[in-house]
């Protein structure tokens, strides 16, 4: 099956007073068709810039592409002009982390869903303006009752704040499923929620996706959500992608040191947890090589040096180091 | 990790008892229109050098515990004793010796620091406030902490800006044990935080906690956290108190059917997919508009005509707390 999504040696900078800040460094990503990726790595890492390049909607102006290409079902996002204008929005849509920042509080939930189906959902006479207002209110509604709101005709005629945080995921998801994309982005759509509402929502947008047929990327710092949610888990480190793999092998065998140590942070009874020492490294002065050698236990000259490509073991798992973990090392640390 | 509980309890530090507060909703013209009873009723007691955990889900009240505890609110209803001292009671006012001895972390500690003053002064203005010290004296104590967190001494004359923001949360945590403080109240002190980080931060208050004798009330909405580093736990639901136990037992046999919610809701690596059988429907009621009888009647799988009529009380079975009218029923 061809990839829905295929992102290749993608370099990509920001112009700053100081020098350009290089925050993806050659990224090799791909989603096929129906298929959940998780997106997953600290904050700093390159996730959202990632998703922002996807969608086109990076600061114009102030973004230098070095290399690569993204190609979303045949058309180059980032070079894409009217062509890719016409895909954001009906092939890719887009959930964001903050439900409460994103919708307009001066209008009703109703004109809102309203204005997104007029320019972007699908027509099917190819007229765009008149006689589909009854049409468009039922299948709003019917999306709503779908992402299992309650009273959706009364929600239509509410105002943004008086949902709570749960409801307006829910309509953030029912926005973006509307105009029957083929790709969803969403941004870490359950941070900002209680995690019995997380389970409600990371549940429903995996049941749709699959019934759909809808391929989601996921991004999230969030390893529980990831594991919840994802067909494949792919894991940046400061702009490049250290790892690739299936779900359960990526949880149960992690190859790259960061993965590794990243799933030991994680507090779990009867151990304590070991945090990685440092931090990030400012996308203004990277350290040469792979980004994560100053922080890595496993780090020796070679690493210094030349960047570790991005190597396919087996059954799917990729992972850039040049020296992976193996299955049966002992650990990193005492 | 825990210590063992077996040992001969200690007596209560703090001593929480029928504590309430209520805010008033107003309306147009500033009139009264009703009550939002942020924390009902609420009683437990924290024993000397435990690391006590309150969970709960937006709204539960939790924080407005921790800011009563601390004096930010004056409560309703209901008494506080430190130390067999009452240090909170409606229309009390509370003296300024009790400031030292209990302190309150915010989510960030280091983003309390002026960043017009050095280190140094922050970490004087503390004792400067509550002690009589001479300046030799109050330097000698700074230095000390400030070895006790993990910070060069040359950092004392930098300001916050110059340091990583890691150690600006080591130093706010050492302005806090500056003054020597019995009690510290955690709110939310790794939500936001990379778990990179969260480890460290974790690592952290634990050896701070051995190294100061301290004893934690640690709120958070976070399981895994609170798992890791509490000793018991209260869960929380709309203002009061659901469940309350040793860590290991509420999280191993949770009894309130919404503990097990909750626990059913986070996410298990390795486990199977929670969000495939997830039954838990909603979220929180207004809390200015709390259902009759148990609140958490209108999301309860258990839920019968009893609840809507009687309002449980935390019953106890040796030290764990349970406040619902069937749980002895879903025990047997």
């Amino acid at each position: 099956m061809s990839a829905l999504l295929d992102i290749s040696k993608l370099s990509l900078a920001f112009r700053t007073e100081k020098g350009p800040a290089r925050v993806l460094d050659m990224i090799d990503l791909a989603v096929k068709p129906g298929e959940i990726v998780g997106l997953v790595g600290e904050s700093g890492c390159g996730k959202t810039t990632l998703a922002r390049a996807i969608l086109g909607t990076l600061p114009e102006g102030l973004t230098e592409i070095g290399s690569g290409h993204i190609r979303l079902d045949g058309v180059d996002m980032l070079r894409g002009g009217k062509a890719a204008e016409s895909i954001r929005g009906r092939v890719v849509t887009f959930v964001p982390q903050d439900p409460f920042a994103s919708f307009n509080p001066l209008f009703r939930i109703g004109t809102q869903i309203a204005d997104l189906m007029r320019w972007k959902a699908p027509r099917p006479e190819g007229r765009r303006w008149g006689g589909h207002r009854r049409a468009d209110e039922d299948a709003a509604i019917a999306m709503l009752d779908a992402v299992q709101l309650p009273q959706p005709r009364a929600i239509l005629a509410k105002y943004p704040h008086e949902l709570s945080g749960g409801q307006r995921q829910r309509v953030m998801i029912a926005m973006a499923l509307l105009p029957q994309p083929q790709l969803i982005i969403a941004d870490e759509p359950t941070t900002a929620l209680d995690v019995t509402v997380q389970a409600q929502i990371l549940g429903l947008l995996r049941r749709l996706a699959v019934e759909r047929g809808v391929s989601v990327l996921f991004t999230t710092h969030d390893l529980g959500a990831a594991w919840e949610i994802c067909d494949r888990v792919v894991v940046m480190y400061a702009g490049q992608t250290a790892e690739i793999a299936p779900r359960e092998a990526f949880f149960a065998n992690p190859r790259h040191p960061y993965t590794r140590m990243l799933l030991d942070s994680l507090p779990e009874p009867g151990r304590d947890p070991v945090g990685i020492p440092g931090g990030v490294p400012s996308p203004l002065t990277p350290p040469g090589g792979c980004r994560f050698n100053p922080r890595c236990p496993r780090v020796t000259e070679i690493c210094r040096e030349t960047r570790p490509a991005l190597a396919e073991h087996e059954g799917g798992h990729l992972v850039a180091c040049h020296h992976p973990v193996t299955a049966d090392a002992e650990a990193l640390y005492v | 990790m825990s210590e063992p509980h077996m040992s001969v309890p200690s007596p209560a530090l703090l001593d929480v008892s029928g504590l309430a507060r209520h805010f008033p909703v107003r309306g147009f013209l500033n009139r009264r229109v009703g009550t939002l009873r942020a924390l009902d009723d609420v009683s437990f007691s924290v024993r000397k050098g435990e690391v006590l955990g309150i969970v709960g889900e937006s709204g539960c009240g939790k924080s407005t515990l921790g800011k009563t505890l601390m004096g930010i609110h004056e409560p309703t209803q209901g008494e506080v004793h430190l130390a067999g001292t009452r240090i909170a009671s409606p229309g009390q006012k509370r003296a300024a010796a009790v400031r030292a001895q209990l302190q309150y972390v915010y989510q960030d500690p280091g983003a309390s620091l002026d960043p017009r003053w050095t280190l140094r002064r922050s970490l004087h203005e503390p004792l400067i406030i509550h002690t009589g010290w001479s300046r030799a004296k109050r330097e000698e104590h700074v230095q000390a902490i400030v070895k006790a967190v993990g910070l060069p001494q040359a950092h004392l004359d930098l300001y916050p800006h110059e340091i990583s923001g890691g150690q600006q949360r080591r130093v706010g945590l050492a302005r806090i044990l500056v003054l020597g403080p019995q009690l510290i109240i955690f709110d939310e002190p790794t939500s936001g935080l990379d778990v990179s980080v969260q480890a460290t931060v974790l690592a952290l208050f634990r050896d701070l906690r051995r190294e100061f004798d301290l004893t934690y009330l640690f709120i958070s909405h976070d399981l895994a956290v609170v798992r890791s580093i509490c000793d018991r736990v209260v869960v929380m639901y709309l203002g009061r108190i659901v469940e309350i136990g040793q860590t290991a037992e509420v999280f191993s046999a949770p009894r309130h059917p919404y503990t097990r919610s909750l626990l059913a809701a986070a996410p298990r690596i390795g486990g199977p997919r929670v969000t495939e059988n997830f039954t838990l429907q909603g979220e929180p009621p207004d809390p200015s508009n709390v259902p009759s009888g148990c609140r958490f009647r209108t999301r309860c799988p258990l839920a019968i005509q009893a609840c809507a009529e009687t309002e449980p009380q935390v019953e106890f079975e040796h030290d764990h707390g349970i406040a619902c009218l069937r749980w002895r029923e879903q025990a047997a």
